[in-house]
């Protein structure tokens, strides 16, 4: 396949997880536009880059949310993005927001599934084993998992779905809008009301 | 699940202050920038946050397959399945609809139901594609006018006995000749006033010597058989009355009914042909 080359060794993706100023959307990397072109050929190394970037955040949020087979969701928001991805539009951001509005549909269907079926055993961070980190870093990790899903658990599903794109996938207010079919003033009242959650529900717990 | 209506705490918010610097503080401490916010809601937030770190998950088989091999483009611009199917529905229903209307014209035109001019184009196509006989406005079918012929059309003369012993009639419909239908309906009448058409009102007797002068006559093949002792031949001017024209030549009546009957005698003398062909000389 003729397809854009892989970057090189020296070519830097962007790191993910960083928090970016609010005022301007989430910058975009202008080598994940390169490979963005390059996935959208169909070449494998893009697409494995892209499932790289964008996977974890993907599968934190439908693990903040509460999604019971996480892993699975996190494949089928991937194959159904990398099947749309010749006629995508909007670059590396679009990508993004396409994403997440897929993982929150995905989300939205698993979890009205979840509520048909019959409960299943709480989440015990002692039993989950799929991480290979060190031991210390792996239970701070999952310590501080647990009680960030906790919290997000505590609020509204609308409160904690624009929270989680918020923090986790890191979407600016118009994407987030986007993705979960909401205005932009709606997202911000949402996210303003599920602050102010946060903040009382830390008071009470301390 | 519908969101709860704002307390009165909500108001208050995470500042006391107006909901625009409310927003101002939400963006920068989602950002990781409110310095200004409480340590626990900071840390609180930084553990959300850390949810999305981490190492992708091991993907589905399909999904390992799909990263391994990549997908092909080449369907990129093929159209899509539902195009497909409605482009396919489309021709298809072009196709029925071709198919129903030819047959319909085919059927009106078996029933001589089309208006003259169309039935007679059509009827020769027809007739000329298929094995079967379509009636068409040359070829009248004796019992139906076409639409196109006059209602005042007299029938069929009955047959008479000829000087010859021969019956003879004056309208033979398969002699291949169709009288000359002027737009009022009416057949055009030659110099001396009879009809020229095969319907026209003539006598028996006028018929039977006028055959018997124009054997040989008319149309050369419609000519061949029997019919040749039929009223049907082209009106002829008087000058050239009892001739010989032609066999070659078709009766054309918009052309001789307005030769006078001096013109033939006139023709002659000026190109010192025969009399025979000085019909031909004026036409």
């Amino acid at each position: 396949m003729s397809c854009a080359a892989p970057p090189g060794d020296g070519a830097e993706l962007p790191t993910p997880g960083e928090p970016t100023p609010a005022a301007q959307p989430a910058p975009v990397a202008p080598d994940l536009t390169e490979v963005l072109i390059a996935a959208q050929l169909g070449a494998a190394w893009a697409l494995r880059v892209l499932y790289d970037q964008l996977a974890p955040k993907v599968h934190g949020y439908l693990r903040a949310r509460g999604a019971a087979e996480a892993d699975e969701l996190t494949s089928d928001v991937f194959l159904t993005v990398f099947q749309r991805l010749p006629t995508l539009t909007g670059g590396a951001a679009g990508l993004r927001t396409f994403t997440f509005s897929v993982a929150h549909a995905r989300l939205v269907d698993s979890l009205r599934k979840q509520a048909t079926r019959p409960a299943g055993m709480p989440y015990d961070p002692q039993r989950d084993t799929r991480q290979s980190r060190s031991a210390e870093e792996d239970a701070e990790h999952r310590e501080s998992a647990a009680r960030a899903t906790a919290m997000l658990r505590r609020l509204p599903p609308d409160q904690a779905s624009v929270l989680s794109l918020r923090i986790i996938a890191d979407l600016s207010l118009e994407e987030t809008a986007l993705a979960v079919g909401r205005s932009v003033g709606a997202v911000k009242q949402l996210q303003r009301r599920a602050l102010i959650a946060l903040k009382s529900d830390i008071a009470g717990d301390a | 699940m519908r969101n709860p209506a704002p307390s009165r705490r909500d108001h208050r918010g995470m500042t006391g202050r107006g909901h625009a610097d409310e927003d101002r503080a939400a963006e920068a401490l989602l950002t990781g920038h409110g310095q200004a916010a409480p340590a626990a809601l900071r840390a609180a937030i930084r553990d959300v946050h850390d949810l999305g770190r981490g190492a992708a998950p091991a993907p589905s088989i399909a999904l390992a397959q799909l990263l391994e091999d990549g997908f092909v483009v080449s369907a990129l611009g093929a159209p899509s399945p539902r195009r497909r199917a409605m482009r396919r529905r489309g021709v298809r229903g072009a196709v029925l609809a071709v198919v129903a209307a030819g047959s319909i014209t085919a059927a009106a035109t078996a029933a001589n139901a089309l208006p003259g001019r169309a039935q007679q184009v059509t009827a020769s196509i027809l007739n000329a594609v298929m094995p079967f006989h379509f009636p068409g406005s040359r070829h009248p079918d004796p019992a139906r006018p076409s639409r196109g012929t006059s209602p005042a059309q007299p029938l069929p003369a009955p047959p008479v006995p000829s000087a010859s012993g021969t019956t003879q009639t004056a309208d033979r419909p398969d002699s291949g000749h169709v009288a000359p239908v002027s737009p009022d309906g009416d057949s055009p009448q030659d110099e001396t006033g009879r009809s020229a058409g095969v319907s026209g009102p003539r006598s028996s007797t006028e018929n039977s010597t006028e055959n018997r002068n124009e054997t040989g006559t008319g149309t050369g093949a419609d000519h061949e058989s029997s019919d040749d002792r039929t009223a049907t031949a082209a009106p002829q001017p008087a000058a050239s009355a009892g001739t010989t024209s032609s066999p070659a030549r078709s009766p054309e009546p918009e052309t001789t009914p307005e030769v006078p009957a001096t013109t033939g005698a006139a023709a002659t003398v000026s190109s010192g042909e025969p009399s025979g062909n000085s019909a031909d000389g004026v036409g």
